[in-house]
């Protein structure tokens, strides 16, 4: 397959939509062409670009409720119903909670509805902050590769910790490859994957013992969902703009390494 | 509330959102959007009976863009689309990412991104709505848009091709 080949089912392929001989073919490509995995960052950059720059226009209250009555009217127009308000951000988040309660069951996932410690209020903000970067600047990795023996060793002499790198390809959510970022006041690994064309940050440093606060924790912000845990002495967070489902099967993957079974 | 309506309700109102982001991406006007979306709804809640299950968002949705289109078509407008830049609808948190120059390269990013879908003619554009911002399956895009996967596949690819020249022009404007 040559590089025109691959410019044209790009595309496709990070979309997941190519058949799979074909993806594999692209996916053979990429591994020897750098001009070729600089085009895939461009589009990777490119959708995260789109999704968060693009306004996404929500129905007002008002207008909903007009919607509502109009179709209370047609449907029997002696019972005109108030209108119910639907708080989406509410429902998404309970949704978020209740999939990630199922697929990561035993973490003790959960969202937080009380008021945050400032602590935990400033590091999700920071990882927010560091997220957001990584898309916005074009800066999504420093080492560029799928492969977590090109990666895991990149990081040796810049951390004075090793964190752990998964491949999860098979899976369905490649290594894109890993930078370093600044949270918490202290430099930590940072590991970007990809699943279709949405981005996800994994952020880990080593726990400190004086962090405190709950061991997990789930919360939207800006449409975009974070996830945290500790794990053998390591903390981890995860922010992407993936829908609930997906990144719930992610951070499953991440924490026990394999797919969760069917419920 | 009779049993229909309140089975149509659970079913649809959750994509009304979905709903109006496209009616709008596609009309690029508020009212002009509430109108379409009202129509639709009317359509969708009269021909309810044939929705199979599934997800209901599909299938609103191909219902939202054939209002537009038809709508269209009576008024006899041809890609005549004034758009207006929309300060609410771009409205923006300067206070969260750090300093202003960023601020001002995020602003600019957007700006340049609304102008260059604005410029997109609303096939191109919807395809990007559907795939980017609902993270519809091409599969589900096909149904939507009622034309075959290849075709979704390369309105995609050009519709991203112009976003991506666009936000490249900008970017080498940058000193």
């Amino acid at each position: 397959m040559t590089c025109d080949d691959v410019a044209v089912r790009l595309g496709a392929y990070l979309d997941g939509a190519l058949p799979e001989e074909s993806a594999e073919e692209v996916r053979h490509h990429l591994e020897g062409c750098p001009a070729c995995v600089r085009r895939q960052e461009q589009a990777f950059a490119l959708a995260a670009a789109v999704r968060a720059e693009l306004p996404y226009h929500r129905l007002g209250d008002e207008a909903r409720g007009r919607i509502r009555q109009t179709l209370a009217r047609r449907a029997a127009p002696e019972a005109v119903s108030q209108a119910r308000r639907f708080p989406i951000a509410r429902r998404w988040l309970a949704l978020a909670a209740s999939l990630v309660l199922g697929l990561a069951g035993g973490w003790g996932l959960g969202v937080r509805h009380a008021p945050q410690a400032s602590a935990e209020l400033s590091l999700s903000r920071d990882v927010l902050a560091g997220h957001v970067r990584s898309l916005m600047a074009d800066h999504l990795t420093d080492v560029t590769s799928s492969d977590r023996h090109t990666v895991k060793p990149w990081f040796d002499g810049k951390l004075d910790f090793s964190p752990p790198v998964h491949d999860l390809a098979a899976q369905g959510f490649p290594l894109v490859g890993g930078r370093l970022d600044y949270i918490a006041g202290r430099t930590v690994a940072a590991l970007a994957y990809g699943r279709n064309r949405h981005v996800i940050n994994v952020f880990i440093w080593p726990s400190a013992p004086e962090e405190t606060g709950p061991d997990s924790g789930a919360e939207s912000r800006q449409g975009y969902a974070l996830l945290h845990w500790r794990h053998g002495g390591m903390t981890f967070w995860v922010a992407s703009d993936l829908n609930p489902a997906e990144l719930g099967r992610f951070v499953s993957l991440l924490q026990h390494g394999e797919p969760p079974g069917p419920s | 509330m009779t049993e229909a309506l309140a089975q149509f309700e659970d079913a649809m109102l959750p994509h009304l959102d979905a709903a109006f982001n496209l009616a709008r991406h596609l009309t690029g006007d508020d009212h002009e959007a509430e109108d379409v979306l009202q129509d639709a709804c009317l359509r969708a809640l009269k021909y309810f009976a044939s929705f199979r299950g599934g997800s209901g968002k599909p299938w609103l949705l191909r219902i939202v863009r054939h209002t537009f289109y038809t709508r269209r078509r009576r008024r006899g407008m041809h890609e005549a689309r004034t758009t207006v830049f929309d300060e609410e609808a771009h409205g923006m948190d300067s206070s969260e990412h750090g300093g202003p120059e960023r601020s001002m390269l995020r602003e600019d990013a957007r700006r340049v991104l609304s102008e260059a879908m604005a410029a997109l003619s609303p096939t191109a554009r919807e395809v990007i709505v559907l795939r980017e911002l609902e993270g519809l399956s091409y599969d589900e895009i096909s149904r939507v848009t009622r034309v075959p996967i290849g075709t979704v596949m390369s309105r995609l690819a050009r519709a991203r091709e112009r976003l991506q020249a666009a936000l490249s022009a900008h970017a080498s404007e940058w000193p």
